[in-house]
C-alpha cells in the first residue's frame, strides 16, 4: 500500500496514539504486546491487533523514523525469565504526525522529555 | 537466536501454530530480518500469554486468542515478504525437492487426464452404450468435467513450474519437458469439453429430442474425445522421458534408474509397431499399457527420491549452493 507523504495509516495513528498514552502512564518504551493491548483498550476494542497487521506497521513506522526500537538486554530478560522485547519509543517526528494526523490528540511537546528526538 | 519460548507461559498449540507460520513466512529471509521478526512473535505470544493468564483466563481461551490472531494477521504476514523482497522473493526450497513433488503430482494428474469418460466407443451398439450414459447423474458429469479442468489447469501450472526449476539445467530440454505437460493440459481441458458434448448428446438421446444423425454425431464426439486423451497420454509420455533424460544427465536420481524408462519408451514403440504391422489391438493395448506403467513408475521412484532423498547428495555440477539451490 503507497501513503501520501506526510499521512499516516490507520493503524499508524492507533500505534502512534496508544504510544503517547504509554509514555504519558510512564511507560516511555513499550513492547509490541504492549501497544496491541493499549489501543484495545484505548479503542474499546474486542479484540486485539493482530500479529501481521501489528508487527508490519511497527517496522514500517521504525523504518519511516516514526518509531526507534531497541532490543532488550539479554540479561534483563533472562533476569525476568522472558524472551527479550522490542522495546518502541515514539521519536519527535511521530509525534509530530500524530498531532498533524489528529490536532486534538496530544498537546504538542507534552512527550518531548520522554521520546527520543528523531 | 532464541527459538524457544522462556518463562512461566507454556507454549501451547496455538502459540506453536503462530510461531510456526512465523517461521514459514520468513523463510529464506536474510538472517537478521528473519531473527527480527521472530523475536517479535516470540515476545508477543509469551507476554500474551503471561498477561491473560495472569488476568485470570483460561488457557484455552488465550489459545482462541492467539489462534484469531494469528489468522487475521495472515495476509499482512504475506504482504509484507512480498513489499520486503517483491519479485527478487526467494524461498530456498532445494530444486530436487521441487521437482520431485512436482513428479508425484504428476502421476495422479496424468491418471486423471486419460481415464476421461468411461465411454466404450468400441461397443457394438452405440446407441445402447449412449443410453446407458445418458443414466449418469448431472453432478456426476459435472463433477467429472470440473475434476478434468482442475487436472488440465495443474498440468499447464505444473509445467510452468518445472521449466522455470529446470531451464538452469537444461534449457533446451526444459523448454522441450514443459511444453509437453502444457499441451497435454491443454488437451486435457479439450477432452473435458468434448465429454460434456456427448454428455449433453446423450440426455438429448435419452429424451428422444435428437434423430437419426445424433447416433452418429455424438459417437464422433466420443472418437474425437478418446484421440484428443490419447494425444494427451503420448504428450505426457514425451515429458516423462525428457524429464528423464534430465535427472540423468544432471544426476538428479540414480543413473540406473533411467533404465525403467528406456524400457517404458521401448515398449510404447513396440505398441505402435504392433498396432501398424500386426494390427493386433489387444496385444497392442497390453505392450502400451505396460509402457506406461513402466513410466508411472519411473516418475514414483524418481520423485520420491527427490522428496525424500539427501539433495546435496543428489545435486551434480559442483554447485556451491547445492544443497540450497532457490526456485
Amino acid at each position: 500500500m503507497r501513503r501520501k507523504p506526510g499521512t499516516l495509516f490507520p493503524i499508524e495513528v492507533s500505534i502512534l496514539a496508544a504510544g503517547v498514552d504509554l509514555v504519558r502512564a510512564g511507560e516511555v518504551e513499550f513492547h509490541g504486546y504492549a501497544i496491541a493491548r493499549a489501543i484495545s483498550e484505548r479503542e474499546e476494542a474486542r479484540r486485539l491487533t493482530a500479529h501481521g497487521t501489528l508487527y508490519r506497521a511497527l517496522d514500517r513506522m521504525e523504518d519511516a523514523g516514526l518509531l526507534t526500537s531497541v532490543l532488550e538486554d539479554a540479561d534483563v530478560a533472562a533476569e525476568n525469565n522472558r524472551p527479550r522485547r522490542h522495546l518502541y519509543r515514539v521519536t519527535a517526528l511521530g509525534e509530530r504526525a500524530l498531532v498533524a494526523a489528529r490536532p486534538d490528540s496530544v498537546p504538542a511537546g507534552a512527550l518531548r522529555k520522554g521520546a527520543n528526538p528523531a | 537466536m532464541s527459538m524457544t519460548m522462556q518463562g512461566q507461559a507454556e507454549r501451547g498449540f496455538a502459540q506453536s501454530l503462530a510461531y510456526g507460520w512465523a517461521r514459514l513466512y520468513t523463510k529464506g529471509m536474510t538472517e537478521g530480518r528473519r531473527e527480527h521478526r521472530l523475536q517479535q512473535i516470540e515476545s508477543d505470544l509469551f507476554e500474551h500469554t503471561t498477561d491473560r493468564t495472569e488476568g485470570g483466563a483460561s488457557p484455552s481461551l488465550v489459545g482462541f486468542e492467539t489462534l484469531e490472531r494469528f489468522l487475521r494477521g495472515i495476509p499482512a504476514d504475506v504482504l509484507w515478504r512480498f513489499q520486503l523482497e517483491g519479485i527478487n522473493m526467494r524461498i530456498r526450497i532445494p530444486v530436487e525437492r521441487v521437482v520431485g513433488g512436482i513428479l508425484l503430482s504428476l502421476v495422479v494428474l496424468i491418471m486423471i487426464a486419460t481415464s476421461i469418460s468411461g465411454y466404450d466407443t468400441a461397443r457394438a451398439g452405440w446407441e445402447g452404450e449412449l443410453a446407458r450414459l445418458s443414466e449418469l447423474p448431472n453432478y456426476q458429469v459435472a463433477g467429472n468435467m470440473l475434476f478434468q479442468s482442475f487436472a488440465g489447469l495443474s498440468l499447464i501450472v505444473l509445467a510452468a513450474v518445472l521449466y522455470a526449476a529446470l531451464r538452469g539445467r537444461s534449457a533446451i530440454l526444459s523448454t522441450f519437458c514443459g511444453f509437453s505437460f502444457a499441451a497435454a493440459g491443454v488437451l486435457t481441458f479439450v477432452a473435458s469439453a468434448l465429454y460434456g458434448v456427448v454428455a449433453t448428446l446423450a440426455d438429448e438421446t435419452s429424451t428422444g429430442l435428437g434423430g437419426a444423425n445424433i447416433l452418429v454425431t455424438s459417437r464422433a464426439f466420443a472418437l474425437a474425445m478418446d484421440d484428443v486423451v490419447r494425444a494427451g497420454g503420448l504428450l505426457s509420455l514425451s515429458g516423462i522421458y525428457v524429464l528423464a533424460t534430465i535427472a540423468f544427465r544432471e544426476r538428479l536420481v540414480p543413473r540406473r534408474l533411467l533404465g525403467l524408462a528406456v524400457m517404458s519408451g521401448g515398449l510404447v514403440f513396440a505398441a505402435w509397431i504392433v498396432e501398424v504391422v500386426a494390427d493386433k489391438p489387444d496385444w497392442n493395448w497390453g505392450v502400451f499399457m505396460s509402457g506406461a506403467a513402466l513410466a508411472m513408475l519411473w516418475l514414483i521412484v524418481a520423485g520420491g527420491w527427490m522428496v525424500l532423498g539427501n539433495a546435496a547428495h543428489s545435486l551434480g555440477g559442483g554447485h556451491d549452493d547445492a544443497a540450497a539451490h532457490p526456485v
